[in-house]
């Protein structure tokens, strides 16, 4: 066992900084991700049919299947956003906001391409804009990005500290 | 292999078999409580969204189309939505409120305007669109929605303000010769639930933004909306006694 002399001091507390950090970078991800999920659920749920005209404003969606994305979105979102802040089932609470995120991009890209003058509708705003207010599609569509870097970051590496998934495994 | 290591490899498979009891256990225990708080929450939530849907939806006394008001009663079917706080709606209203009117009263068109509340988040927390509506609504029971909408939106407040009182409207709709009547219905925002059910309607609808219009059905883009309605009027061929050409 002479191996184990030069192999032990790479286990804990001689590890660098920065690797130990790493963990946390998915605590924050998780975090942001859970804040601006259940924010943007909280703020549409209490005018669910403002919800449906912003998702109809895209012109993307039947009227049927728009109806119930609107009413269907702001319950997902605070549901993901639960997840994600109690780090249950990371992985999947991850992916369906990775999926999400890919969703709005896709819808204000559109929107953007169309030349529609609309508001995102992100944070409970009823889709159309108020007079002289102009369309911010490339910071929307930015930050969507953004976001959607975090989603991916948790559903690679989704086991991440002060996590209910980490207390289930029992580590 | 020696005795010795298969203890130690028994022990070992006792061991996962125990972390993988406890991983069950406890994803059990983690789903039970997360199912709880979706369900009280749920629950919650739900008694909230009716809480704050008015309950009672009263119907007026004035006819009504599918939650608007008739006017006229020609071939060709106008249907305007209107949200009483929406600047591009009163900039509508000046432009074509005239026309419209003759085109109704000549018997070339039947207008039906629905006011609809889709800018509450635009008035501080009064749901001036709402209010605003359920007034237009008690002036439509005493035969004076037109006249009521047009000095409405003569008065529009700013966007981002509280809007006019109640007591407000109740002058503005003095001005156009309303009474104790409508001052009343003002006050008890009677129809208040009524405006958001049309809204909900209007919305499933298709009704996105406003003003939002529609000529026979077909929603306009709001810059073809003069062409599109001659248009109209012709293919109904009452397009001979055109007394709208002087305001185009």
């Amino acid at each position: 066992m002479v191996m184990t002399e030069t192999e032990a001091p790479t286990l804990r507390g001689k590890e660098p900084a920065w690797r130990r950090a790493v963990p946390w970078v998915g605590v924050v991800c998780r975090l942001v991700l859970a804040g601006v999920w259940i924010i943007a659920g909280a703020l549409k749920l209490p005018d669910l049919t403002e919800s449906v005209r912003a998702v109809q404003a895209y012109k993307l969606l039947p009227a049927g299947l728009a109806s119930a994305v609107g009413y269907g979105l702001p319950p997902l979102e605070i549901l993901v956003g639960l997840l994600l802040l109690a780090g249950l089932f990371t992985r999947y609470a991850a992916a369906v906001s990775g999926l999400l995120q890919v969703a709005f991009i896709i819808g204000i890209a559109s929107a953007w391409a169309r030349g529609m003058s609309i508001d995102c509708g992100c944070f409970g705003n009823g889709g159309e804009l108020a007079a002289g207010q102009s369309p911010n599609y490339f910071w929307e569509i930015l930050r969507d990005v953004g976001l959607l870097l975090a989603s991916a970051i948790l559903v690679l590496r989704p086991r991440t500290p002060l996590s209910v998934d980490r207390w289930i495994r029992g580590e | 292999m020696g005795k010795a290591q298969r203890q130690r490899q028994a022990a070992q498979v006792v061991r996962a078999q125990l972390a993988a009891e406890q991983r069950k256990k406890r994803t059990l225990i983690a789903v039970g409580v997360a199912a709880a708080v979706v369900i009280v929450g749920g629950a919650i939530g739900y008694g909230i969204y009716q809480g704050n849907k008015s309950s009672t939806v009263n119907e007026p006394t004035a006819a009504t189309v599918n939650y608007g008001f008739e006017s006229g009663e020609g071939p060709v079917a106008v249907d305007l939505y209107v949200d009483f706080m929406c600047p591009s709606c009163k900039a509508f209203e000046e432009q074509y409120a005239e026309p419209l009117q003759q085109a109704a009263l000549a018997g070339q068109i039947t207008l039906i305007t629905h006011p609809v509340a889709i800018l509450n988040r635009m008035s501080q927390g009064t749901d001036y669109s709402t209010r605003a509506g359920a007034a237009s609504v008690c002036a439509a029971n005493e035969g004076k929605f037109g006249e009521f909408s047009t000095a409405l939106f003569a008065a529009q407040p700013a966007e981002q303000t509280p809007g006019l009182s109640n007591g407000e409207l109740v002058d503005v709709g003095k001005g156009v010769g309303l009474g104790d009547t409508f001052a009343s219905c003002v006050n008890a925002q009677t129809y208040a639930a009524w405006v958001d059910k049309g809204t909900e309607v209007a919305s499933e609808d298709g009704l996105s933004g406003t003003p939002y219009v529609k000529i026979n059905g077909e929603p306009v883009e709001l810059k073809d909306f003069g062409t599109a309605l001659d248009a109209a009027i012709n293919a109904a061929g009452v397009g001979g006694v055109d007394p709208s050409a002087s305001a185009s």
